[in-house]
């Protein structure tokens, strides 16, 4: 037999392309000749090598294939989705601001979220309503003439949650689901006694994953330990409350106990970027994609080219 | 089949992966990118205690057992796709964590991982660090020709994919490359080592 036939015939064997009787009879051969025998070893050992060749060329394809999971454009159908909601939700809101009530109640000058909001110190899960400082509280509830009121500052609670992002759907979907993947980690790798804060914890990751952030952050109020306020900024980020996130992120950045403070940098990074502060957020995100051993090394850089940076 | 089914069936799947290896990549791709088996294998193995990156890892070897269980026909076609690559999956991340961490508790572990001794393992870490290692010695074209011919491409189509001018010229030249391979491996001191015992 010509020797490459002899090859071919091995290959044959060895990937299992023989029939049940021609495998009969090329094992009789082999039995009868050592040679034959040692042949085949050797073939098996290359054929292991090729094997080895495949296995890399598609561990490469799997790493550009991770990347682009990453950089991937919207798939059509949640394409047409994601428009189809982003019109209706223009056509309401269009509605709604055709149609709102003109005398809307404001709020008095001393519940003025903005300034009643305060971030007690080393303590950042505590967010306590306060009067302003600067009127009187004596009075009260004296309700000022409308006139008197100074115009209200802008807050959160008056702008709507949807609004012109910086992030493409895709990314952000990615990002979201990104975060998942952390919650799913974190979920199952911290040692929990059964106390009424790990209860609350527990009952909270199972809201999150039925994406019902408000229960979520009601839960949330009674929690106060660093897992808490981390799942407090997730759950803002999650449900598009970036102004709200940002400001706990920044404070678990600060927080040398905090174990996930790169997560915590990457996702402040983003949430500058939603609310508008392209650059802050661009500088950060190219902060985090310069330092080669950061976490989210890969994913601030994809993201900053996906911007066009 | 050359262009994109409507669905991805197993029996697509399957005869994609045995098929071109533009289909297998496709197949593959699809796997990886957009059927969501990754993230319902990474959360399920998370679930399970298994780290992140670790996760990821083990959703990758179970792809690249799965390709080669399909091409080497060891895959029973009768068998639904999915659970059989989220057992490989399952299989993979247990093995890997108990090479990091000795696991004591072996009710934790799914049946159906082979029980490696640390030392086969670093055997076979070795050995195939040094056909690594051998395999960069071939030039580009031995190893695109090799590559084709372990996905079980006939001597004409890759004669075509490689633009050869005849069948036998396409033969001739998949000896040799093979015949380099065998050469490399069988000078080995190491791997001779291996093939004698």
């Amino acid at each position: 037999m010509p020797e490459d036939n002899l090859m071919i015939k091995i290959d044959a064997y060895l990937k299992g392309h023989l029939s049940k009787e021609e495998t009969a009879a090329f094992e009789q051969d082999m039995a009868a000749d050592t040679a034959l025998a040692q042949q085949v070893a050797r073939q098996r050992l290359h054929l292991e090598a090729l094997d080895l060749l495949l296995e890399d060329d598609l561990r490469a394809k799997m790493k550009n294939w991770e990347t682009e999971m990453d950089d991937k454009p919207v798939a059509s159908n949640n394409w047409k989705k994601g428009g189809f909601l982003i019109i209706t939700i223009a056509v309401l809101l269009g509605l709604y601001f055709l149609f709102k009530p003109k005398n809307n109640i404001d709020l008095p000058a001393h519940l003025n979220k903005k300034d009643s909001l305060i971030l007690e110190k080393n303590n950042i899960d505590t967010l306590q309503i306060k009067p302003n400082p600067t009127v009187p509280s004596q009075n009260e509830p004296s309700f000022p003439n409308k006139s008197e009121l100074p115009s209200p500052p802008k807050s959160d609670a008056k702008k709507p949650i949807v609004k012109a992002q910086t992030l493409p759907n895709d990314l952000l979907e990615t990002t979201n689901e990104d975060l998942a993947l952390v919650l799913i980690d974190l979920e199952n790798n911290t040692v929990r006694r059964d106390t009424q804060s790990n209860r609350l914890m527990s009952e909270t990751y199972r809201l999150l994953k039925q994406k019902d952030y408000s229960k979520a952050l009601n839960v949330l109020k009674n929690v106060s330990n660093t897992e808490g306020v981390f799942l407090r900024a997730v759950t803002y980020f999650l449900n598009g409350q970036y102004t709200n996130a940002l400001p706990v992120f920044e404070n678990l950045v600060k927080n040398d106990g905090f174990s996930r403070t790169e997560t915590a940098e990457y996702y402040a990074a983003l949430c500058l970027l939603e609310n508008g502060q392209k650059q802050e957020g661009a500088q950060r995100l190219t902060k985090i994609a310069t330092d080669n051993g950061h976490q989210y090394a890969n994913k601030a850089a994809l993201t900053l080219k996906r911007l066009g940076y | 089949m050359s262009k994109n089914p409507k669905k991805f069936t197993d029996e697509v799947l399957i005869q994609m992966i045995c098929g071109q290896n533009v289909d297998r990549d496709r197949a593959l791709h699809y796997i990886f990118v957009d059927s969501g088996w990754r993230m319902e294998a990474m959360g399920y193995l998370q679930h399970k205690g298994v780290h992140l990156q670790n996760a990821k890892d083990a959703f990758q070897e179970a792809l690249i057992t799965l390709d080669q269980h399909i091409r080497s026909g060891s895959f029973d076609k009768n068998k639904p796709l999915k659970p059989y690559f989220m057992g490989i999956c399952e299989g993979r991340a247990f093995s890997n964590k108990r090479s990091q961490q000795r696991i004591d508790n072996q009710a934790e572990m799914p049946i159906f991982v082979a029980p490696d001794t640390p030392e086969t393992e670093t055997l076979k870490t070795e050995k195939r660090d040094i056909i690594r290692r051998l395999l960069l010695q071939l030039d580009d074209k031995c190893r695109i020709l090799l590559n084709f011919y372990m996905l079980s491409f006939s001597m004409k189509e890759i004669r075509e994919l490689m633009h050869i001018s005849s069948d036998a010229m396409t033969r001739k030249l998949a000896f040799e490359c093979r015949q380099k391979l065998g050469a490399l491996i069988d000078e080995n001191p190491t791997l001779k080592r291996y093939l004698q015992n």
